[in-house]
Order: C-alpha cells, then structure tokens, then sequence
C-alpha cells in the first residue's frame, strides 16, 4: 500500500474529530456496538451527526433532532420534516428538552447514540446533495417537466415524493437522496 | 411517448448543452390546485394518491362528481392508459345500486359520469362552486350539523373561516344557501338537502380539475377541503376528499415500488416483493457528462404565462409570494406541444407571437404552432420509431417497437436534437448522446429496472425475451387495495402531521395571508370571477361557456383523423347550448353557428340538448385553429378553437394559472359556410 493510501482514511478521522461533527453519506444503520450487529436504527442521507470518539472502522455519533411526542422518526430541525434518523419504536430516542412552535405543537428534543461506519461520514454535505441533485434531475424530469427546487417547501416533498415514488420506482434511498436535496435547496 | 424520445425532455437536455434556456413551472392542467393544495394539506392535491376504488366500493354512501368527467377523462392517461379503472367504475354501479349509493354531479352539463351513474344532477352555473360550498358551510355550521371534533383536532384557522361565513369579517355578508343560491344557481333546498346528505352519510367528495381553470381558481380546492373537513370524514373509509379520480386512473391499486433496499421499515411493509414494480426510466434533461453546460443558468416562468411574459420584458409580477420579472425571450422552441392549442386568448397571443425573432416547432403534423413556425423540423411518430415505456399505473413495461418506415424526412426526436448539437461541437454531442446508441439507450432503461427489481426479488425477464414478447407484468398486492388517503393522518395528526407549517389542514394559511394578494386571501373565499353570468359582461355576452376535455381526442390531438367526424356538426367542433337559449336566437340542432366575445370569433355547429343548462354552453378543447385569414388577429377561426374566446388573465397572483370559461354570444351564422382548410398541408413556397 502506498504511503498516502495508508494515511488518508486516518486524515479523514482526524478532520472529522476536531470538527465534531459530520454528514451521513447515505442512509446507514447506526449500531449499538462498534461492530455490524444490531441496528438502533437508520440515519438519514445528509444528516448532521456529532463524531464523539473512534473505534476501528467505526465512529460513534451523536445525533440531536426533534420529533413529535410518540414518533419513530427524528427530524433535523424543529417544525421541518427533513428526517434525521428513523427507529423502530419511540423509545430508542432519550429526551433532552421540548420546545414549542409558533402553532403550539409541542417538540421533543431528542439524542441518540450509537456507531457507523467511519467510511459513511463526509465533513461537508455539499457532494452528498450533488447526489440528491444528480438523481432528482435523472429521475424526475422523464414523465413529466422538471419541477423548480423551489416549487415545493421543505415539509412539502416529502408528500411529493411519496405521490411520485411508486411512478418513478424509487428505492428508499434514492427518495431520501432526492428529498434531502430538495429540502435543502436555497435558490442562488 | 417512449422514455427515449421524449421531446420536451430531450428539448431541454439540448437547449443546457447548448447553455442554458427559459423553462417553465406548472402546468396548463393543474396550474391553481397545484399552487395553492400544498399550503391547505402539505401536498400537491393534484397528484396525491386518493383513497383506492376497492374502498369505496366497500363503503361509500354517497359519491359527489364536483366538476369532473372521470368516465370521459379515463380514457387517457399521462403514461400508457391501461383503463383498468373502468372496471372498478363498472363495480362501484353495480355495487352502489344494491347498497343504494347516492350519485351526484354537480355541474352545468350531465356530464358521461352523470349519465353512466344515472347520477342526480345539480345544474350550477361556470364559475360559481365556491359560493355553493360556502353555502352549504353556512348551513352545516347553523345547523350544528358540522363535525367540531374534527375541525378542532385536525384543522387549524377555523375560526377566521367561520366569522367570514357568518358574515362577521371582510364583505360582512352571510353565505347562507340563499345568499349561495343566488349566485349558483342551485336552489336553496337542493344546497341543504346536499349538506345534509353529505353529512349523514359516509361521502366521497371527488374534485376535479375545471373549477381551478378559472378565474380565482385557487378558491374551489381550498372550499372542497374545508367543507370536507366540516363533513368530518377525511381519513375514514370511503369518505373525505379525493382531487384525481378523474385523472390517469387514479384510485385504482398499482404495484407498490420495488424498492431493493432491504434494511428499511418500508421495505419491511412491503410484505409480497413480487407484486412491485421497479419503475422505467427515461432519459434526463441533465447529461452524465461534465462540462460547460452544468453551469448553464435555467429561468422559469408559470407556464400560463408565456404571452403576458412576451408582452412585459423586464417588468415585474408576483407568483407564489415572489415579485420576480418577466424575462425577454427572443425565440421560442416548441417540441411535442401545440402551443396554439393550449393556450388562451388567440387573438391576443397571435399579436405577442409576432415579438419573437424565431419560432422553432418539432411536431408530427401541421398543428396550428407548426404553421406558425419559422422553422419546422418533422419528428417521427410512436409508430416510425423504436423506444420503451410503461403503463401509467405500473402494472407494465412496453416495448415500443417499430410498425413502419418513417415519412418523409421524418426523424426522431433524439436524431433531431443530434444533428441540431453536430452544428456546436463534438463535446456537446458526446454531452447529449453520452456515446450510446438509440438502442443502448433503450436497453440501459431496461436494464436498470431489471437491476432494480432483482434487487427486491422481483424477476424480470432479459431483454431480448422482454422484446420479443413485448410487455412485463407486474401483480398489484392486496395491500394496495386498501389504500386510505389521510388513514394515518387522522389516526395520529400530532406523529403523521401534515406538510403544512402548523402540521394539519389549514383552513386559514399564514402564509398566504401574508402575502397581501388581492384576490387570494388567508382563508377560502367567494371572489366574483371577471365573466361569470352575474356580471357586467354577461349583459352584452349573456351565455357561459365551459371548455371541458374532449370525448374523441386527447386534447388536440387525433384531431386531424376520422375521429373527428364522430363529433363535429358540418364539420365544425360541436357546441352544446339548451333548447331555450337556442330558440330565443332562431338556432336549430346541426345549424353553424358564430361564437364570439370581444377578444374574437369562432364557427361552431349547434348541438341543442338538455343535457346543458339553460345559460350556459359547452364546446370542448382542442379544436383545431383555422383562421380565416392566417396570421390576422382577429379574424374568424372557422373550425372552432375555443381558446380564440377564453381571456388569457391570470388565476390570481398565487397561481398565476390559467382559464378555461369565458362570456359569449351567439348567432346563426349567414352567409356562405367557409371551408376547412386546417387539414390539409399548407403550400411551401418554392418546394
């Protein structure tokens, strides 16, 4: 193995580390361990986690969001349905606060901890949403007129591309790839 | 239109290669609903699943057709049409006749659906939709007959609503059903009786696509909603809301997707993968190859538009709570569309037409657009050409094989674009044709979806098996046939929120009240449309004309075959007026008529039936354009292109959408009947 090979992954770590925080890649299990056994569930395309320590291929991550009381889903952002992580049941989330909007629905500040693959973590998310971006324009413009980034708010691809999926023949991770990219869209 | 040949798609992977182009953003068919639904219910009601056929059959009461067709409309689909909602209609008859299901169109003509449903028809006047369902809101909430419960979990800005139905805000006019019936037209005790049935009842409430192509036609989605949230039914078994039952098949089960990504909760749901479909692509607008052209600038404007955005180079206008301004477009590209079909007031849109420098149009025939065209380049049809396409419901991957030889100096659209990017550069063809070949081109799509639904355990057969047979099957799963709309929703509003900013349905939007348009207020209201029967115009041009979808065409085209002769009256397009409206102009059943309003004229062959209310007249989209004199504004179409009457204004400043109703008069045409001269191709100069 050449020299540089040996020593990138380790300057990736390093960056990610004393940035304390990172992308997912795309969506990947988040394991109880530092190791490929059970998944607490799934992190989300693009999502920022915060990078607590490494162990071998792994990272332990933090991920902070907000979800609706009983939900199996975390979002990014409070009032934003941009999904963050996805659980099988509510209880996989601890609870750090709540906050409420200015419609008076009430948001649970939630954490959750586990381990991902070092590999699926990127320091920024703009080559993550140039993916999103690829396939938006590969996917979504065949049948039908390209829609504007634009057109749609944040909360309201989501429902887009649930319509549209089974048209189009989405994989999961390609909607989320295409929704991430969407809802973080800010026009030029 | 095949996944490879696609001209708008491919139109616009040229023209970024190239550098870049004015595009566009919504559609002529869904421009107001498709603004304005995702502030009411965080989606795009035009294109939202609604609850599946299999459903109501089981459990719906009472079924309102508010301004849709979907016996007629069905027959058409925006993929392959597979029509296999006829039999889940044909179920829903027979079913609905042994439970006494209640069938109710609400419409100015009995309608194909009206009639293959032996439905009750409650005649209203174009245009006047809203201030029936405001009426019949005013007469739920009086009543107590309204579901609070529902209003107060599920709906937000209620309140406001109700001080402006009970005429406490704003106009401070009560919308009672004899303020409604008034303006509407229906009488008083139809409007309550309706409310009450719909609210007793387990009622669906379909929705279509006529009452947005209107002026103001941003209000009647926005009221259906509402008042099906007063109903209270929305998420329940056969009853609430649906805005496409008319459009495309929709309601009818379809393959769940063939997702091939096994660690994910709704791959976990999706419990039978071999009755999932992996989809077909089709070409991108955007090519693989890096270069010049990823940076190309992309401007859009609202479709609808297009003449306002010619006239006012550089001035601004607002859309969806934007101020933005019209660019100058000095040449026009049109592939696959007949502009000079579609859009609204000819005579106007011709002067407009005359500020571009080039109009490019790429069509198989000579379409009114194609005799406008300084350039005209004729593409192949489906027929002359290989490609692959699937059904609009998924069931289906086609293969579209050749029948015969192309015409003329017919070309593919693909080839088009080709030969146009061999005038750049070699790196721009690359760009376009990404090194493959028609044929690769095709296989890759196929195999993708082979790929895909491997993935997922669904088998596909290879390609060449797939050619030779020409089809794949994909099974619909049971669980597609017990598809709720809102199910979740309504299960838990507070997990399964909305995409609305408070999370659930907003009878009033902060939003759009912020935006201080005129005509497009927080809540849903009755705005008098600019020609309705109750207006000023109406004293000169008395009679109201909707413009619905063709029964023999798929909006204008096919209107050049023998399809046509099944309709037309002395071979113009047909227009329906009732008996009394026809006897006080001396008019009789086959007579050729001149339509006509201040923005132009147009022949028409008298069709005298009962089957449209008294003031009101129908003459269906589509028509082919034949000016009498080519190219003069304002001259008589002889062959009845209805849009030559329809005003070209905008829906409001939200959706900026277009109309489809206009005020008219009407006469006996004198004189000698002029000839038809659309069909025939025109004379080249110097060929």
């Amino acid at each position: 193995m050449k020299p540089l090979k040996a020593i990138a992954p380790l300057c990736i770590v390093a960056t990610l580390v004393c940035a304390q925080s990172a992308f997912v890649a795309q969506n990947v299990p988040l394991y109880a361990t530092a190791s490929d056994g059970s998944a607490l569930g799934e992190l989300i395309v693009a999502s920022q986690v915060n990078v607590l320590s490494q162990k071998g291929e792994f990272s332990e991550v933090e991920f902070v969001g907000f979800m609706p009381e009983g939900s199996t889903k975390a979002y990014e952002k409070i009032g934003m349905l941009m999904v963050g992580f996805e659980a099988p049941t509510p209880s996989t989330y601890k609870v750090i606060g709540q906050k409420k909007d200015e419609y008076e629905s009430i948001w649970l500040n939630v954490s959750v901890k586990g381990f991902v693959k070092t590999k699926a973590l990127k320091e920024t998310k703009v080559s993550i949403l140039e993916e999103g971006k690829e396939a938006f324009q590969a996917k979504c413009g065949t049948c039908h007129a390209l829609h504007p980034e634009s057109e749609f708010d944040a909360n309201v691809w989501p429902s887009i591309l649930e319509a549209m999926s089974p048209q189009a023949g989405l994989s999961s991770a390609e909607r989320y790839s295409i929704e991430k990219y969407l809802q973080n869209y800010k026009p030029q | 239109m095949g996944s490879l040949n696609n001209p708008q798609a491919l139109l616009n992977r040229m023209l970024g290669i190239t550098g870049g182009y004015t595009g566009r953003t919504c559609t002529y068919s869904t421009h107001a609903i498709r603004q304005i639904t995702p502030y009411i219910g965080g989606t795009d009601e035009s294109s939202a699943q609604p609850t599946v056929y299999p459903v109501l059959i089981e459990h719906s009461e009472c079924i309102v057709f508010w301004g849709c067709d979907p016996i007629n409309t069905n027959q058409i689909a925006w993929g392959v049409p597979t029509h296999g909602v006829y039999k889940y209609l044909k179920e829903l008859k027979e079913e609905g006749k042994k439970r006494g299901v209640k069938f109710y169109v609400i419409d100015p003509v009995y309608n194909n659906t009206g009639m293959y449903f032996s439905a009750e028809h409650i005649q209203i006047r174009p245009t006047t939709d809203v201030a029936m369902m405001l009426g019949m809101a005013h007469y739920l909430y009086t009543e107590k007959l309204y579901n609070a419960d529902f209003i107060k979990k599920y709906t937000i800005g209620f309140d406001q609503f109700k001080q402006y139905l009970l005429g406490e805000s704003e106009d401070m006019v009560a919308k009672t059903p004899e303020w409604a019936s008034k303006i509407c037209g229906v009488p008083t005790d139809v409007i309550k009786m309706l409310a009450k049935e719909c609210v007793s009842k387990r009622t669906m409430l379909m929705g279509g696509w006529s009452t947005q192509r209107a002026h103001h036609g941003e209000q009647p989605n926005w009221m259906l909603i509402t008042l099906a949230s007063m109903l209270g039914q929305i998420g329940l078994p056969g009853g609430g809301y649906g805005c496409n039952y008319h459009y495309s098949s929709n309601g009818v089960p379809m393959p769940a997707a063939a997702t091939g990504n096994p660690l994910t909760k709704a791959d976990a749901d999706a419990k039978d993968f071999a009755s999932a479909s992996p989809g077909l692509s089709g070409i991108s607008i955007k090519s693989k190859i890096k270069g010049p052209w990823d940076k190309a600038k992309m401007e859009i404007i609202p479709v609808s538009r297009i003449v306002e955005c010619l006239e006012n180079a550089g001035k601004e206008y607002n859309f969806d709570g934007h101020t933005k301004k019209w660019p100058e477009l000095k040449m026009a590209y049109w592939a696959g569309g007949n502009p000079f079909h579609h859009h609204q007031d000819r005579n106007r849109m011709i002067k407009a037409w005359q500020k571009l420098e080039t109009f490019v149009v790429q069509d198989n025939f000579w379409t009114a657009s194609a005799r406008m065209a300084d350039i005209i380049l004729p593409a192949t049809t489906e027929q002359e050409r290989n490609d692959i396409t699937k059904a609009h419901t998924n069931e289906y991957i086609f293969a579209m094989k050749q029948a015969v030889a192309p015409a003329g100096e017919a070309m593919d659209d693909f080839d088009i674009f080709v030969n146009i990017l061999r005038r750049f550069t070699a790196e721009q063809v690359l760009a376009f044709t990404e090194g493959k070949s028609k044929m690769e081109w095709i296989k890759s799509f196929y195999q993708a979806s082979f790929d895909k639904a491997a993935k997922s355990g669904v088998k596909m057969p290879t390609f060449d098996a797939f050619w030779e047979k020409g089809y794949v099957y994909f099974e619909t799963p049971e669980s597609a046939k017990k598809f709720i709309k809102h199910e979740k929703f309504r299960a838990n509003p507070v997990v399964n929120r909305l995409g609305t900013p408070s999370g659930k349905i907003e009878i009033f939007s902060k939003k759009i009240a912020g935006y201080n348009y005129k005509e497009c207020k927080g809540h849903p209201m009755w705005f008098e449309p600019m020609e309705w029967a109750g207006s000023k115009v109406a004293k000169e041009f008395p009679l109201s004309l909707v413009s619905p979808h063709p029964k023999y065409r798929l909006h204008s085209q096919l209107n050049n075959t023998w399809l046509r002769h099944l309709e037309e009256v002395n071979g113009r397009e047909p227009i329906w007026m009732h008996p009394n409206d026809a006897k006080k102009r001396g008019i009789k059943n086959g007579d050729v008529v001149r339509v006509f309003n201040k923005r132009g004229q147009v022949l028409a062959g008298a069709v005298v039936t009962e089957a449209i209310m008294e003031g009101a007249v129908r003459m269906q989209e589509g028509a082919w354009y034949d000016p009498k004199e080519a190219g003069k504004v304002g001259t008589l179409c002889v062959h009845g292109d209805v849009n030559v009457l329809i005003p070209d204004v905008g829906t409001s400043e939200l959706a900026q959408g277009n109309q489809a109703t206009a005020l008219v008069e009407i006469e006996k045409f004198k004189g000698e009947v002029p000839a038809i001269g659309i069909f025939k191709a025109p004379k080249i100069k110097g060929a």
